[in-house]
């Protein structure tokens, strides 16, 4: 079953960058791609909620590039889009390539779902590795009791 | 008294910065890797990321590597580069429920939903020298990490966990979190000008200097001000950031932010009927920073107080004290200056003075 | 190149060649630029929308001549007409709403209003007197109903508060400050 499209992204940049970029590379060395939004890097505000009073405020200013644009391959194509927190445009236009390229079930579709799911196994392990540091600092504290004493 | 433009010196400070280069690259240490102040300093290199106001891991890591370590220079450097970037816009309000928590305390209970895990923390620790520390290899490190990570039981722990002041929320015990929808205050494009929105307040703070923060709450709670806080829940953990998908209009994930946020609880005694009543305060800051969090929750109970009260009784209930004075930028960049040339000024000051003794002289040998 | 190119008038390069031509004729109320070489067949109102718009600003499309792609570009919120800074309208069609004034302290905040008309030099000469104009001006705009330029009277009486109008047509581009008496049409 392939994930949810607004996985990919975030599985594509946790999977080998040299696979990424060579795979979402050969898609657009046989296809043409044009920007339907500005493609930029910049920094966006992060807004929290403050869960005491449910204000809305900036925690402070987070990099973010955005790229969406329509890919046109011979047998078909689609829009493609990704957004990520990093100032580096090139990867996040091939991020963008690799989500319209698996939207339109291009024959690179099953390459495309490998690198998803190296990815998902890259972001499971950080998972697991933080479920570990929670188990094994699990506290039961108990109150001293005069009994104890 | 104003700092005054001159002219020479430019051999001196061109030597000064190679003095700077000179002085990091002599001896036998190796350059330092943006890496291990990433991994080996991680609460200064947080400092440092909440500090600038950007949450850029490696800049910040290069930030301190520059400074040599001045934690308020690097910041510095965050904020210029922030300047340098143009504005995407704003993301969604994020509920920090979603945190993938690492860690997970409260002091005013001891069971909570989903349990409490110290993390990582020196807290119970004697604070005393690990001389071993001084003659670290990378075969200690490989040793350490082997050990950590061999015998690995299968955790199948959530990372998520809800809020304990829910707990009381369902209990009744605590009103019922009101969302407001009211923009958040930009004090990156607005100035403070009071009364400031809780927006701007939450912005300032989340921003400040861990030193004057800390300074201003504990002059609140050594007795200088009326709050008595319990931490409720002190959390740190990876906000994940969700911004629409440009084609789907979806949520995506675009990254993770490590947040610290702290919720104390108070008594109030409120004046109309007596009864006392429970009153939160609440901090949060990029990365992981407890010391900041709970002096900022004790500094937003405490400027709460003084508005309930119609009265401000000490510095830590005034906000225009509070926000105007811990920014660490505006304050260290001030208090840097006077070290700028102010000649005339000081020329003129020396002048008035020699004036005001030949006065004084004079009056004392005049004839009576 | 793996950062895609963005089409020519979107370019920074583009877009601030084209604030100076913009400029250029705003200081010199009657004068024509002509913006052709800079337009990469994208029609003149755009071009001008580009130079004024990001995501700072609010924008009210009469026309419906904004594709999503243009607004994506544009990079700019809509908004009701009578809350924007930039509004695009038809000069063929009267206006029937009243834009942002500004106030006595931030006139600034009057809109600008970009008005397409058939021709910058085929209609009725209109004589322009004011500031930036040496004794006077004449500029020839075809296809601005006379509604036009009663309601800018009405909407500029209170000077400083007031609008600006940019007028345009395909290619060429000419600026109405709220400082220029116009008679004539």
């Amino acid at each position: 079953m392939r994930p949810q499209r607004e996985c990919w992204a975030s599985a594509l940049a946790a999977a080998d960058t040299a696979k990424v970029t060579a795979l979402a590379d050969r898609i657009r060395g046989r296809a043409t791609v044009e920007p339907l939004a500005p493609p930029r890097e910049g920094l966006m505000l992060m807004q929290a909620r403050d869960s005491v009073a449910g204000a809305a405020f900036h925690l402070g200013e987070i990099p973010m590039a955005r790229v969406h644009l329509r890919l046109t391959a011979p047998e078909g194509g689609a829009d493609g889009g990704a957004a990520l927190m990093s100032d580096d445009l090139s990867l996040v236009t091939r991020l963008a390539i690799l989500d319209a390229a698996l939207s339109a079930d291009l024959s690179e579709a099953p390459e495309i779902e490998a690198l998803i799911a190296e990815g998902m196994a890259v972001r499971a392990e950080v998972h697991a590795q933080r479920a570990l540091a929670l188990d094994r600092t699990r506290v039961d504290f108990q109150l001293l009791s005069e009994d104890d004493v | 008294m104003a700092y005054v433009a001159i002219r020479g010196g430019a051999d001196a400070i061109k030597g000064s910065a190679r003095l700077m280069e000179a002085l990091r690259a002599m001896g036998s240490s190796a350059p330092l890797d943006l890496d291990q102040i990433e991994r080996q300093m991680p609460l200064l290199h947080s400092k440092v990321l909440s500090e600038g106001s950007l949450y850029h891991p490696r800049l910040a890591s290069l930030a301190l590597k520059q400074s040599l370590g001045d934690s308020l220079e690097a910041a510095f450097f965050l904020r210029a580069y922030r300047s340098t970037k143009p504005r995407l816009g704003e993301t969604a309000p994020h509920d920090t429920r979603s945190m993938r928590v690492v860690r997970r305390v409260s002091a005013a209970f001891k069971d909570i939903p989903g349990g409490q895990m110290l993390g990582a923390t020196p807290d119970y620790l004697h604070r005393l020298f690990r001389f071993e520390l001084m003659d670290e290899g990378p075969a200690q490190f490989d040793q350490i990490t082997r050990e950590w990570f061999g015998n690995r039981p299968k955790a199948e722990m959530p990372l998520t966990f809800p809020k304990v002041l829910d707990t009381l929320r369902a209990e009744g015990l605590l009103a019922p979190l009101a969302e407001s929808d009211d923009e958040p205050f930009d004090i990156t494009r607005e100035p403070l000008i009071f009364p400031v929105p809780r927006s701007a307040q939450l912005a300032t703070m989340a921003r400040g200097e861990t030193g004057g923060l800390l300074a201003l709450a504990y002059s609140n709670m050594r007795g200088y001000g009326d709050v008595h806080p319990t931490v409720g829940e002190l959390r740190v953990g990876y906000v994940p950031v969700m911004v629409p998908h440009p084609v789907t209009g979806k949520p995506m994930e675009a990254g993770e932010v490590l947040v610290t946020e702290c919720e104390i609880v108070a008594m109030f005694e409120k004046s109309d009927d007596g009864a006392p009543v429970f009153t939160l305060g609440y901090g949060a800051c990029f990365g992981h920073n407890e010391v900041k969090a709970i002096a900022m929750s004790v500094l937003d109970r405490a400027i709460s107080v003084a508005t309930e009260k119609g009265r401000i009784s000490n510095p830590s209930e005034d906000p225009e004290f509070v926000l105007l004075h811990v920014d660490g930028i505006e304050s260290m960049g001030f208090c840097t200056h006077y070290k700028m040339p102010h000649y005339v000024t000081f020329q003129s000051d020396m002048d008035r003075l020699r004036a005001a003794r030949t006065k004084a002289e004079e009056a004392t040998d005049a004839p009576r | 190149m793996s950062v895609l190119e963005l089409p020519r008038l979107w370019r920074p390069e583009t877009l601030q060649a084209l604030f100076r031509r913009i400029l250029d004729v705003a200081a010199r109320p009657g004068q024509t630029a002509d913006l052709s070489d800079l337009l990469d067949d994208r029609p003149a109102a755009l071009a001008a929308l580009a130079t004024f718009c990001d995501n700072t600003q609010m924008l009210a499309d009469l026309t419906g001549a904004l594709s999503d792609t243009d607004l994506a570009f544009l990079d700019v919120r809509t908004a009701p007409v009578e809350q924007v800074g930039f509004i695009l309208a038809r000069g063929a069609d009267a206006p029937r709403f009243t834009p942002r004034l500004g106030t006595l302290d931030a006139p600034e905040g009057g809109a600008t209003i970009v008005v397409m008309v058939d021709s910058l030099t085929a209609g009725t000469p209109l004589t322009l007197t004011g500031p930036g104009i040496a004794a006077q001006a004449l500029l020839s705009p075809s296809g601005l109903v006379p509604g036009w330029l009663d309601a800018r009277a009405g909407w500029c009486a209170d000077f400083p508060m007031g609008v600006d109008l940019v007028l345009v047509d395909k290619t060429r581009l000419a600026v109405l400050p709220r400082t220029t008496k116009i008679k004539g049409a």
